[in-house]
């Protein structure tokens, strides 16, 4: 979601269902029909962005993070439970031309690059290319996809939101199509964009302009208009081929996570993730946000798998977030946030009074009932735990995110006065 | 001594109308792209669509086949000398668009006075020729790329350029080898010949 980076979008978020398990690209994941657009078989996608010298982005994580947020919400939009991740890595090759095909082609047989593809357990490789580089098409794939050594799309940096063209082009890994017959190799002749006549719009994967976003699917509506037939179903296409992107690179699967113990009143602080890899280095954060990506600020403790310092904030009154950067060979592959309380070694103190909270959404829970009153303003102490939830301000600002227990305490939260946000995850869906 | 001054003036003579003739010859050079007698018998491949031909067109021989092209000239770079040519070829027009076909790519011509005919390689990063490449797709999809065939007689002509109007004349000729092969319609090797350019008129 894009409401925990400096900008936003709007989502025409509507109703999902995942219903399978997500393939993180592991063997034995590849069972899937080339002509078909019926069978669900989601996947997990990795997807390495490569920063060549002749471009330069001045915050690769907050713009990539709006890319990935298209994708995501065209996914959501369109009933598609693949999951998406990323890393960005500089790259040396910089040998564009006026063809992006034939780029696409040569960067997807450049051995150093399928070097940097594996070590970042990247299923796709986008490389950025310099703004507007070419004049027809605008961005391109090397090939329609699923295929392992074609798996390459070039898209100018200016231009991949514009229409939505990041989103699009990552459909056609998938395998989806503008239309049927001008290929030239076996596709799905169900998967094909869907033009809705009534509002001049076509679905992501058609050629021409606007785009709506939304893959097509005879079972979803926008705006009470089918986004397809049963001859134009990239939706079902990309559900069914999740699975066998996912596999082309087996995932790095970090999922870091933070330990923070006391230890003779020093913070102890340790990174913990599922696979290690000695390459692997560990940045650590801290701030009063729990904001990290784009221009916020925040202070850099030191770098290590395992820290001993002074906590930053000794106020026990006061909690602050620790964030750590999973890095390999310079880029982030991975990053986690937790909050933490200042006054480690501070016990029995009585905070200032608990914030007031106007919660935007009543839910019951089977032990702790709790409703609010959207007319007033309810003082709050402790919410039940349900699942995952993601506190913002009313700028949209990430303030934190809470499931690493039982229950959301805001009591010694630090926040001021006044109106905020809280959504439900639920396996990473808004739930409410 | 008369007859040495005079001896000595007609020598001179004769040795500046000499070199008035060397220069005539610089500036009027041997085309070198020509008609080419066509040997490949092979059928059943696509020609495709010229497309609007809005900015420019081109015209010559696919194989054996007429071939018509719409083109585009890419004039975007620091160097005012310098500039990208493209052929483009369509499908038929469907929803009332026409996806980009076929695209040859002619990039960083280096334009000066007296170099009208140009090498091509497959080199990307060459300073002195002109890197060429072919391919066929569906608009943003790659469906067979092609590299050029440095054994073929290959080459790009300038015949005029204006750089104040962007007005072009040139013509072209190249062979393509398919880098993987592909269906009859689509042929592993395809031979442009004799190709005319126009742009900007």
């Amino acid at each position: 979601m894009p409401l925990d980076t400096i900008y936003s979008v709007l989502l025409e978020v509507e109703h999902t269902d995942f219903s399978c398990e997500i393939s993180h690209g592991q063997a034995g994941s590849t069972g899937v029909n080339d002509e078909n657009c019926e069978d669900v078989c989601l996947g997990h996608l990795d997807i390495l962005f490569l920063i060549p010298p002749s471009v330069q982005i001045a915050d690769p994580v907050s713009t990539f993070d709006l890319w990935i947020s298209d994708l995501e919400a065209a996914f959501q939009n369109s009933n598609i439970g693949n999951t998406v991740s990323y890393a960005y890595a500089n790259t040396t090759w910089n040998s564009f031309s006026n063809g992006c095909q034939d780029d696409a082609l040569s960067i997807s047989s450049n051995q150093s690059i399928n070097t940097l593809k594996s070590t970042f357990g990247a299923d796709v490789v986008v490389m950025i290319a310099p703004p507007s580089q070419y004049l027809t098409p605008l961005a391109c794939v090397a090939e329609i996809g699923p295929t392992g050594d074609k798996s390459t799309a070039v898209v100018p940096i200016n231009l991949a939101l514009d229409n939505h063209i990041f989103t699009h082009e990552i459909g056609h890994l998938f395998g989806g199509l503008h239309q049927q017959g001008r290929y030239y190799v076996p596709v799905a002749d169900c998967a094909s964009a869907h033009l809705i006549t009534q509002l001049n719009v076509q679905t992501l994967m058609g050629i021409y302009q606007p785009r709506i976003l939304h893959f097509s699917d005879p079972a979803i509506s926008f705006m009470t208009h089918s986004t397809g037939t049963t001859q134009e179903n990239n939706a079902g296409r990309i559900r069914a081929t999740g699975c066998r992107v996912a596999a082309f690179t087996p995932s790095l699967n970090v999922n870091p996570l933070i330990s923070a113990t006391e230890n003779n009143c020093q913070l102890n602080l340790q990174a913990i993730v599922d696979h290690n890899n000695p390459n692997y280095t560990y940045e650590w954060y801290w701030n009063l946000t729990g904001i990290f990506a784009g221009s916020t600020p925040a202070n850099f403790i030191a770098t290590g798998t395992t820290l001993n310092i002074a906590e930053p904030i000794s106020d026990p009154c006061i909690n602050y977030f620790l964030h750590l950067k999973v890095k390999l060979f310079g880029s982030e592959v991975a990053n986690t946030t937790t909050t933490q309380r200042g006054g480690i070694c501070t016990a029995n103190v009585q905070c200032n009074p608990p914030v007031s909270f106007r919660p935007v959404h009543s839910f019951n829970n089977n032990d702790n009932q709790h409703s609010s009153d959207s007319t007033s303003v309810v003082t709050h102490n402790d919410i039940p735990l349900k699942r995952e939830y993601r506190l913002f301000n009313i700028f949209g600002q990430l303030l934190g995110v809470y499931s690493h227990s039982d229950e959301i305490s805001l009591k010694n939260s630090n926040l001021t006065q006044g109106l905020y946000i809280i959504l439900t995850y639920e396996d990473g869906k808004i739930i409410s | 001594m008369n007859n040495l001054n005079i001896l000595i003036i007609s020598f001179i003579t004769c040795f500046s109308f000499s070199c008035v003739k060397d220069e005539n010859q610089k500036t009027d050079p041997v085309p070198c792209v020509t008609a080419e007698t066509i040997t490949d018998t092979i059928s059943g491949f696509l020609i495709f669509e010229k497309g609007k031909q809005e900015n420019g067109f081109a015209k010559g021989i696919k194989i054996n086949k007429p071939f018509e092209s719409s083109v585009l000239l890419d004039d975007r770079f620091l160097n005012d000398s310098i500039y990208h040519l493209l052929l483009l070829t369509y499908w038929p027009e469907s929803n009332n668009y026409a996806a980009l076909s076929e695209s040859i790519g002619l990039n960083r011509i280096l334009i000066k006075p007296l170099s009208n005919c140009l090498n091509l390689t497959n080199n990307r990063t060459s300073k002195d020729s002109i890197f060429t490449s072919y391919g066929v797709g569906n608009d943003d999809v790659g469906i067979l790329g092609y590299e050029l065939d440095l054994n073929a007689d290959n080459a790009l002509e300038i015949i005029s350029f204006d750089s104040a109007t962007k007005k072009l004349k040139a013509k072209f000729k190249g062979s393509f080898v398919a880098k993987k092969e592909y269906l009859p319609d689509l042929p592993n090797k395809v031979r442009f010949s004799d190709v005319y350019i126009e742009y900007g008129y």
